[in-house]
């Protein structure tokens, strides 16, 4: 866990050497540039607007005007697939802006007030681990109605524990360092002790462990989006695409599978990323 | 590092901060109990609080919306939604432990008959589904370890990898569409063909048992057939974690001190491997296959809904569309509590396997 | 690559052997005394007549029980006798008296009895369930109806109401499901806690159909069985109602054969099966309208009758009902539906952006507009949707669709805490009241119907169509109902798109199949293989 820390050189060249040794690293990395380029790029890159209905073109094979053909109302598929990418980078970056916080934040506290505090947090935390993830989330989604973020806070809601654990136990190592000791004695206390001199030392694992679980929130996104969960109409997600695929899946099959194909791909370019990273800090497994 | 691997598994108990071996070796069963109880307690308050937060009104999905204001009332009454809600938490509580979850909306009949009804369909498709996956993933992880860098090596990590980021429905979808609508090998979706489905005596709930026991093979087959692509799909997302960790645990084992005294004293690879390494690890093995069978009873929801199998996933989301608050809530919490005691009986399993081991 | 021949190996060997067992089972046979019929049941929630008000169970009622009087399965509006041979209506108009045939009898091998027509009536009503206001239009009361219904002599009973209507228009209540008629000594039997024996009857069966529920499991199927004791007795043995909740299976299974019937297709699953050898569509009307229903107290602009007219422009008709919905719907833009005596057929709206923009404009009202536009999770409501979002568009009105489920849908109409949304209406009987007392019915916002939903509030129109159920004149009756229809088409926070047309696949073994217009209309007990 402490490669990050330990290394000599900066983070930028360290990156490049490591990019350079690493295929499944460089791989991942790109498939998800990729991915984010189409995102960001999206107006200028997709051929059609992905909205544009032409009921009278409905469901067409794969042609010179429309490369992956078009869905049930006649949109271009190529186009939808590319504005697709928005919502589903769009979720992972709520859900990771929300989980992470919060977990870091619990697991500062309870590492640093050690006691009661850390008691009652690491308790809650461990309940909140035991509970079945996707199926609250769908739950909570379900519940309190579809929609980009009621899905980004139901996976928050019960991925921020591993967070908590994490960054408590390396909290509660630095409270028993120098470093901290040194940091109170020149008078630096409370929050700003915490957050200032703790928060960056805990955040470079957290970075690695997120890493490690982007792909599984792509897959939980695109699952909501399957069963109807995910973004309204007419905003294009790769989830609900499948979906709406379904319908017609025994005769016009690609329009099913080409969305899966495009979360298969994003979330394989997350994991070799997070595999990488793994080769990095554990060469045992090189 | 082990963590790691287990990603899209929820985090495995045994790791650094023990919770329920702790409790267990300090000998108190009471304690153990009280930790499952209260995490049990907090699923259900979660749950509930997230169906009365719920912009959706229960009583008038029951009732519909021709119906008259006083058929509205009175089904408002039924469900018990006039009390405050502490007071219908209570009761939820206390209806719950005494295994009555209320009456679906969506079937009208009791949320705990209609568990009892699907939850034995999940059990047997999660169950075949872990026997495949553990079967595949612990021959391609032992086999990778044992020729590590080479090309089974590489192709096993491509199964894991591959198996991580496949987004299961999809799978499916396309399975469904290969071998049922373009091969006609496997049957449609459905866990059993209509000929048999009324000849054939529900005794035990899994279409297995049932089908043997009713002495027909041809309904036996059925069955089998109705089992497979679901299972092999289902399976695939445990495979990935089974034999990534396989892999990991053998390698990191490989280095032992144990080990390399073994081998010096002229053991082969494969002998090492089955005599000695794999009861060393067997702790660690069986914690990621009960986890991924935990996992998989949950994950089971997706697949159901593509398959048609008649499961407590299928129930989950047939009531999630139709807004069926009492089953949301009785489902939810059943496999929760599944899951939660598989965790902690998994704890308990290793913490066993570690002691035995220590003596 | 490599790895990936090898694992594609490894794979086949997997699915060889797991499929290598599936060989020898058969496809493309259904046994030779049931039908097979796939659909999805999953909205089924009671078989009580009393209470099941969800399309699978309503679908069943005509099979499992008789009623009194029944609707002509080919001619709706034509009432016949069922249990009643005659009938007579007293001299204050107020009043029915039934003569059982005498010769009815029950699954059970019990006699109709008029108790069993008391018993019946009577648990309706008291019960209480979704189905109750339609009996509660005779004015019957919990209270009151056990004076309503009585008992003349073993072959005559007499129905007395309060309500000011007449005995044409009680008779058609009569031919609702939930005036079905009960065995009461089997139902008495298996009744818990005052429940007049409906936690029972939600399951099973207990009437004079021509079919009984052999089993039924919930979210899987419905087992119907032949009831020995039917006068008319069922041509096959069993029905078999298989929950197959996915319309691309349903279209697969019904291809391949191993179903006879598959109801709830989609326009493109039906497109695919169009030219299939051994099939056939069977199109049937039915009495469903969709509709926009907008809320005219959400704020100016959706209160303004200009926004209702632009509205009427704004709907692509032909686009819908050609290119989406394919012989699933035709364009109808009254609310009651062709079939009805009445019923407004002509269509003067059509899609016409500049028309809309102009009346839009001079009504002073801006566009941009954001409208929410609540919709219901499911197809086609879903797609409807989509295709009113992008004709709207054109003339700046832009609807933000937000799917829920039914009850938060039905919650927000109540409670008027919507702006736009998209609805059905299925007649609840077959008259025009059930229609006209939720579209032209609102005196003071103090009953539940469509047009309270919306905000609107019309005394005189209300006041037109409790005079349109009193007139006792059946030709009066039909021009006043064509002139509410009018003025509800011309202006009112509703626009009226298509009626709907269910399309039912069936394999050409089955014979004399039989669907009706209105959802309770489908009988099984005539059909041959």
């Amino acid at each position: 866990m402490s490669a990050l820390t330990t290394l000599q050189i900066s983070p930028a060249r360290w990156l490049y050497l490591r990019l350079s040794r690493s295929p499944s690293l460089t791989t991942g990395a790109a498939i998800i540039l990729i991915v984010l380029f189409m995102a960001i790029f999206a107006p200028w890159l997709a051929p059609y607007d992905p909205t544009l209905q032409e009921t009278a073109n409905r469901l067409m094979a794969p042609s010179q005007q429309h490369w992956l053909g078009t869905d049930a109302f006649g949109r271009d598929i190529l186009s939808r697939l590319i504005y697709g990418a928005r919502p589903t980078l769009l979720l992972v970056l709520f859900v990771v802006l929300l989980m992470a916080p919060v977990g870091i934040t619990i697991g500062i506290l309870a590492g640093y007030l050690g006691g009661f505090v850390e008691r009652s947090l690491m308790r809650i935390t461990d309940i909140v681990m035991s509970f079945p993830r996707l199926l609250l989330a769908f739950a909570f989604v379900a519940i309190m109605g579809p929609g980009l973020l009621n899905g980004a806070l139901a996976l928050a809601l019960t991925s921020w524990p591993a967070y908590a654990r994490q960054a408590r136990a390396e909290t509660a190592k630095l409270a028993k360092s120098d470093y901290l000791a040194a940091a109170e004695m020149v008078g630096i206390k409370g929050p700003r002790l915490l957050f200032g001199h703790v928060l960056p030392l805990v955040l470079p694992s957290a970075v690695i462990r997120l890493a490690l679980d982007l792909s599984g929130i792509i897959l939980a996104a695109a699952g909501l989006g399957f069963l109807g969960l995910g973004v309204r109409p007419p905003t294009a997600e790769w989830g609900s695409m499948v979906a709406d695929g379904t319908q017609v899946i025994f005769d016009q099959w690609w329009i099913a599978a080409t969305p899966g194909f495009a979360i298969l791909i994003t979330s394989f370019g997350f994991n070799l990323l997070a595999d990488g990273l793994r080769d990095l800090m554990d060469p045992r497994n090189d | 590092m082990q963590k790691a691997v287990l990603r899209s598994l929820p985090e495995p108990h045994n790791s650094r901060q023990p919770r329920w071996r702790e409790l267990s070796l300090l000998g108190p069963l009471s304690k153990w109990l009280m930790s499952f109880a209260m995490t049990l307690l907090g699923l259900a308050l979660v749950t509930f609080a997230m169906t009365r937060l719920s912009p959706i009104d229960p009583a008038l999905q029951m009732v519909g919306d021709h119906a008259s204001q006083s058929t509205y009332q009175a089904a408002r009454l039924e469900l018990g939604l006039d009390q405050p809600l502490p007071v219908q938490f209570l009761r939820y509580l206390q209806q719950a432990v005494s295994g009555n979850f209320g009456q679906s909306i969506s079937t009208g009949q009791p949320v705990a008959s209609d568990i009892a009804r699907t939850f034995p369909a999940t059990l047997e498709l999660a169950t075949a589904a872990i026997i495949i996956g553990s079967l595949i993933g612990l021959t391609l992880g032992i086999a990778a370890a044992m020729r590590q860098g080479g090309l089974i090596d590489a192709i096993a990590r491509f199964v894991s990898l591959f198996g991580y980021s496949v987004p299961i429905f999809w799978l499916g979808l396309l399975m469904l569409l290969l071998f049922y609508a373009r091969l006609h090998w496997a049957p449609g979706p459905g866990r059993l063909d209509v000929m048999f489905q009324y000849t054939v005596k529900p005794v035990t709930g899994f279409a297995l048992i049932d089908t043997w026991m009713s002495g027909k093979a041809g309904a036996f087959r059925d069955a089998l057939a109705h089992l497979a692509l679901p299972a092999i799909v289902l399976a695939f997302h445990a495979l990935a974690g089974i034999s990534r960790l396989t892999r990991a645990s053998i390698l990191s084992e490989l280095g032992q001190e144990y080990v390399l005294t073994a081998r010096a004293k002229g053991a082969s690879l494969s002998r090492v491997v089955f005599v000695h390494i794999l009861p060393n690890i067997a702790g660690t093995l069986l914690t990621v296959i009960a986890l991924a069978y935990a996992s998989l009873l949950e994950g089971a929801v997706l697949t159901e809904t593509v398959f048609a199998w008649p499961g407590i996933g299928r129930y989950l989301t047939t009531a999630m569309f139709s807004g069926d608050m009492p089953a949301i809530l009785g489902a939810t919490l059943v496999v929760g509590s599944c899951f939660v005691l598989l965790n902690a009986l998994t704890d308990v399993a290793v913490a066993r396997i570690h002691k035995g081991q220590a003596r | 690559m490599n790895g990936r021949s090898r694992r594609a190996k490894l794979l086949g060997a997997v699915f060889s052997f797991a499929l290598a067992v599936t060989a020898g089972v058969a496809h493309g046979e259904t046994p030779a005394n049931a039908l097979i019929v796939a659909q999805s049941i999953d909205d089924a929630v009671s078989f009580d007549p009393a209470e099941g008000f969800e399309l699978t169970t309503v679908q069943s009622f005509n099979n499992l029980y008789q009623r009194l009087i029944e609707s002509d399965r080919a001619e709706g509006t034509k009432i016949g006798p069922a249990l009643a041979a005659s009938w007579e209506a007293g001299a204050d108009g107020k009043s029915l008296t039934f003569a059982l045939t005498g010769k009815s009898v029950f699954a059970s091998g019990n006699p109709v009895r008029p108790e069993d027509v008391i018993f019946s009536l009577t648990r309706a009503v008291k019960l209480n369930k979704s189905p109750a206001f339609i009996l509660n239009e005779l004015g019957w009361t919990a209270e009151n109806v056990d004076k309503a219904v009585e008992k003349i002599d073993d072959t005559h009973v007499k129905l007395t109401w309060t309500a000011d209507v007449g005995p044409a228009f009680a008779l058609s209540l009569l031919t609702a499901p939930i005036a079905s008629i009960v065995d009461e000594k089997t139902v008495s039997g298996e009744a818990k806690d005052n429940d007049f024996g409906n936690g029972w009857l939600k399951t099973n069966s207990a009437g004079s159909g021509a079919f009984k529920i052999a089993s039924y499991t919930p979210h899987e199927a419905l087992v119907l069985e032949a009831n020995g004791q039917s006068a008319d007795k069922p041509k096959l043995e069993n029905v078999i109602l298989r929950n197959v909740p996915d319309v691309a299976a349903r279209r697969l299974l019904v291809e391949q054969g191993d179903a006879d019937i598959a109801r709830g297709l989609g326009a493109d699953q039906i497109d695919a099966l169009k030219d299939k050898p051994g099939i056939k569509v069977l199109s049937v009307p039915s009495a469903r309208t969709d509709y926009i229903l907008i809320n005219s107290k959400a704020n100016a602009t959706l209160g303004n009758p200009a926004f209702w007219e632009a509205a009427r422009y704004l709907v692509d008709y032909n686009g819908i009902a050609k290119d989406l919905l394919r012989g699933q719907s035709q364009v109808h833009q009254a609310f009651l539906p062709v079939g009805f005596p009445g019923a407004l057929t002509d269509t003067p709206f059509s899609l016409d952006v500049e028309k809309a923009k102009k009346v839009l404009n001079d009504a002073g009202i801006k566009t941009p507009v954001k409208v929410e536009f609540i919709v219901f999770n499911d197809q086609p409501f879903l797609s409807i949707a989509q295709s009113l979002q992008a004709s709207f568009a054109k003339a700046g009105i832009e609807l933000d669709i937000q799917p829920g489920v039914a009850s938060d849908i039905y919650a927000k109409g109540r409670s008027g805490q919507y702006q736009m949304t998209l609805r059905y209406w299925i007649p609840d009987y077959f008259d025009p009241h059930s229609n006209a007392s939720a579209f032209s019915n609102n005196r003071d916002n103090s009953t539940n119907t469509a047009a309270k939903y919306a905000g609107w509030v019309i005394p005189e129109l209300t006041d037109e169509t409790l005079a349109a159920v009193k007139e006792q004149d059946a030709a009066k009756r039909t021009a006043l109902y064509q002139d509410l229809q009018k003025k509800v088409q011309k202006s009112s926070p509703f626009v009226f798109l298509l009626q709907g047309n269910d399309q039912v696949v069936i394999s050409d073994k089955v014979k004399n199949y039989v669907q009706g217009l209105n959802a309770d209309q489908v009988y099984y007990d005539h059909v041959e293989k």
